[in-house]
Parts: C-alpha cells; structure tokens; sequence
C-alpha cells in the first residue's frame, strides 16, 4: 500500500489545537538538574493510542488538549486516536476513536472539541524524526526543549520502513472512563502528618473544583465548603515528583503534573497514585475531584494491574 | 507517614515515601554542616552505582532516591542502602570555581532590599561580591542555581505575588539564599542583578555547566546585558 521508496510520512499543521504538543513517556534522569519529566499527561491514553498502529508503547505522539485543529497528511499512514473523545472527521466524514485507521495522501483530519476529557492522543505508525532531547522527544515549552508548541504550517515527520496495517480496536473494557467528580486515590506525602487535623479531614471529605488555570506544570483546586487553612512552616526547598499535592499558605491545593517544578517549598501534603495521573491529566477545567486515601501497597498493585492490562492487549 | 529511620552514611535519616517510586530522606534537624552531610551522601549513592536507582536529587536538607518501580521494591531498596558503607575520608568531588559576571544595575528590587536590609544600594553590592557560594542544589526548573553562603545580614523574604516572568540571567535573593535564573520564568525571589552567562545547556549532557558542591564568586560588571526580558 505504501512504496517502500516513501518511508519519511510528513503531517502538516493546517490549523493548531489549542494546545498540541509532542509527547512520550517522559524524561526518567534529569530531575537533579531542575529538568521535569514532561511526557503525556494522561500515560495511558498514549499508550493505547500507541497499540493502536502497533508503536511501542512509550513511542511519542500528538497531545491535544480540550481542541485538536486540523491535520494534513502528505504521505499514506496508518494513524490511531485515543483518550478523551474529540469528534475526529477525515476528509469531512466522521471515524472512529479507538480503531486503527488507514490514511491516504493529501487527507484531512480534524479533531474537535472534547466532549469528555480533555486529552486526546494521535499516534503515527513508525518512529518520529526528531532529534531526543535528554532522553525523550517530550515537549517540554519553558525551557523551549523538544520542540514547542505546534502552530499552523508546522510538518512532523515519521520514519516508518515496513507499515504494517493491522485494524485493531479497543474494547470498552480497556478505555477510560470520564467522571465528575472524579476519584483520585492518594498517598500521604511527607508533610501530612503537619497539617491541623480538621484539614486532614477536610482532605478526603471536601469536593475540589479543577481551576481553568491548570497546565502541564500543575492542576489547581480550589476546596469547595471548606479551607484547608494551615499554619505550617514555610519549608526549605525539597524534592518533589510528578503527583505531588503542594499547599500553598492561601490554603488551594496545587497537583504538580508532567512539567511540574523538580523542588519546591510548599509542604506536600499528599500524593496522587500514579495510575490516577492518567485520569487527574483527563478532568477538564471546573470539573470536580475528590480524594481517597490508600495504601502504598494498594498503589503498587494498581501500577501492576494497569502493566498486566496493557501486556494483555497485546494477546 | 509515620516517623521511620534510615541509617546512611552514619547518619540518621528520617524517611518518607514520595509517591511510589520515590523516598525521601531528611537530616536530623540539629545535624551541623548539612550540605556538606547531602552532598557526601550524593556522591556516595552515585558512586554505589545501585542500577534500580534512577537518580537522586539533593537539596538543603534532603534528598529523594527516585527508583524503578517495576525492578525492585522498597524494602528490597531500603535493605541495599543501609548495606553501603559509609564514605569515611573527605570526598573530593572535584569541585570547581566559577567566576560570575554580574550588572546589579539590572535588578529589579533594589528599592525593596535596600528597605529590607536596611543598607545601602553600595553596601548590598559589597556584600553580595564578598563570598565564596557554594552551589547547594539545582531546581525547581532547568538552569536556576541555589547557591548557597549569603552574608546574613541581606536575607529578605520572597515577592508576595511572584513575577510571571523573568528575564534570563536574573540574580536573586529569596530568604538566606542566593541563586541564577538561567531561564526565562516566573519566579518570587527579589531580583538584584542580571548575568549575561547562561547555566543550562539544552544539548549537553550533565545540561548544567554548574554542579551541586561547585564554588562560585560573582564580579561586577557595568552596563547593559544581553538577553530577552
């Protein structure tokens, strides 16, 4: 279907997202030198897309964030979308999320707004064709590496010497589901035990609105009936990690994500598990969250059960 | 968390967990020299070479060891830490001096520090030229440099409302410490100067040109310095 003469597929921009940016798995090293991981904010949603045209996993894709834009595909490809629904028209007719699809040369894809969620996935078979910066391709927009933000007229290309067209779907089963509110479970972090004990309770009873000022680097809360005021020490700088819940003094949570800040000084009060990452990158903003607290333990299995799921999809 | 110890390098650690593929390790809050204690423990990890550690990141009075979930498991980890020996003789990380540019004309707060200090513009300078820092950490973003060694009597607090943005090479004070935003970024530290060099390189591996323990001295320099704003 595709001469192996044309292994370079470019995609061209014809109309930006309202936030589309290259992301895979993530930087895994470089935290002590203040680097981020950066990488998909929903993981998983990556991943699915990824087993969509038979990538590896951790293979970059296209993030899309609450509205994709409008794709040119100048060579045949094999493409798959996952995460949250967009509706996604080629050539002006409608196809599916979660399939495997075939594109020809010259066609249009256009992704909509989300109608749940907020993160939507387009991966390309093949290996992109971008250098890796420290590890990964991630975008990674305050420090300008990896890329930047994708406007109109930008072209990405992929590498792909033998494309394989399998149509794969996924099965309901395997995909996300969008909630409001949506349950994240948590881990106490370092500085729980500091807080008073009505905002220890306040924690885990309190429904938390998602800020629209919320980015890669952090998902802002605001507590709804309740504050979790506190008069803890301002701390000196320490690590922090991809989940960690800070408090800054004024009592409003804030949920460090993929571009999150390596250090910091507000006490960590908690930790989202990190298989709940996925669905905490997936809640649009004004939306609602509410915390559960679990064991590490518990934590570990969820991590373990979530690689088994993806290993079976493979079977 | 409950309080849990971990013995390390003959000190005693109080011990969190940071998510599941992280741990936290504190000094002792009365320990003396405590950079000194973190930096020597960094070296000793780094050098321990234990593969299911990704990498450890330092800071005044911690460090996290981040490691690979899926390859080992926290007891498994914590049981390979406390086997280390400890690093006994005076390490010798091969520090190195830096010698900084800096045009305090380019600060931004003068009016604020010299408020909050209670000296003069002049004085602050003199002060500021003075030490010896030492570069205690790196973060929260690619290219800030925490020093480390601040005459104590320029010490003022962090911006209420921290700027949205920065211009790269800013010089600042944010309580004890002094530190380079190599970046443009947003940042809460009182800005009293701006250096022309850039500290983060983004194609060079280590990316930073400063290591943690590197000694650094600034020297005035006159006039405009190049950079975006």
């Amino acid at each position: 279907m595709i001469s192996k003469r044309r292994m370079t597929l470019t995609i061209k921009i014809l109309k930006s997202g309202l936030l589309t940016t290259i992301q895979d798995e993530g930087r895994k090293y470089f935290r002590r030198f203040g680097i981020p991981q950066s990488g998909a904010m929903d993981l998983y949603s990556l991943q699915l897309a990824n087993y969509l045209v038979n990538n590896p996993f951790h293979f970059p894709a296209f993030e899309c964030t609450l509205y994709g834009g409008t794709f040119q595909f100048l060579n045949d490809s094999i493409i798959g979308i996952s995460g949250a629904p967009m509706s996604a028209l080629l050539n002006k007719k409608h196809i599916e999320l979660n399939q495997t699809h075939f594109v020809k040369k010259n066609d249009v894809l256009e992704l909509g707004f989300a109608s749940a969620g907020c993160r939507t996935y387009l991966a390309i078979q093949g290996q992109i064709h971008l250098p890796k910066v420290f590890g990964s391709y991630s975008t990674y927009t305050l420090a300008n590496i990896g890329g930047r933000i994708l406007q109109k007229n930008d072209e990405i290309s992929w590498h792909n010497p033998t494309p394989t067209f399998q149509k794969r779907t996924i099965s309901e089963h395997f995909l996300p589901r969008f909630q409001n509110p949506t349950i994240l479970r948590i881990l106490k972090g370092p500085e729980f035990a500091l807080l008073s004990e009505a905002s220890q309770h306040f924690l885990t009873t309190s429904t938390f609105t998602i800020h629209p000022q919320s980015d890669r680097m952090g998902i802002r809360l605001i507590p709804q009936n309740a504050t979790l005021s506190h008069q803890l020490p301002a701390l000196i700088s320490s690590a922090t990690t991809v989940g960690t819940i800070q408090l800054p003094k004024e009592g409003n949570p804030i949920i460090l994500m993929k571009d999150g800040q390596t250090t910091g000084g507000y006490p960590r009060i908690a930790q989202v598990v990190a298989t709940d990452l996925n669905r905490l990158a997936q809640i649009p903003p004004n939306q609602k969250a509410r915390f559960r607290f679990i064991d590490l333990a518990d934590a570990l299995d969820l991590l373990r059960h979530r690689q088994r799921l993806l290993q079976y999809l493979l079977y | 968390m409950k309080s849990t110890f971990l013995l390390l390098n003959n000190i005693e650690w109080s011990l969190s967990i940071l998510g599941e593929s992280a741990i936290l390790l504190t000094l002792p809050t009365l320990l003396p020299h405590k950079l000194d204690k973190i930096h020597s423990t960094v070296f000793l990890l780094e050098r321990a070479n234990i593969p299911t550690i990704r990498e450890v990141v330092p800071a005044y009075e911690s460090l996290a060891i981040f490691f690979d979930v899926f390859q080992t498991n926290l007891s498994q980890l914590l049981k390979k830490l406390q086997e280390l020996p400890p690093q006994i003789q005076q390490i010798n990380m091969n520090k190195t001096m830096h010698k900084i540019p800096i045009a305090y004309d380019l600060g931004l707060d003068w009016e604020f520090v010299e408020r909050a200090t209670n000296l003069s513009k002049t004085e602050i300078i003199q002060k500021h030229l003075a030490p010896t820092y030492q570069v205690a950490m790196m973060g929260f973003i690619p290219g800030f440099v925490y020093l480390s060694g601040l005459d104590s009597t320029l010490s003022c607090p962090r911006k209420e409302n921290p700027r949205t943005k920065l211009p790269k090479g800013s010089v600042g004070i944010g309580g004890n410490q002094t530190g380079i935003y190599s970046l443009s970024s947003p940042g809460g530290w009182q800005i009293i100067g701006q250096t022309p060099h850039s500290f983060f390189k983004e194609n060079a591996t280590p990316p930073n040109i400063l290591n943690v323990g590197d000694s650094v001295k600034f020297y005035e320099i006159e006039g405009r310095v190049t950079g975006d704003e």
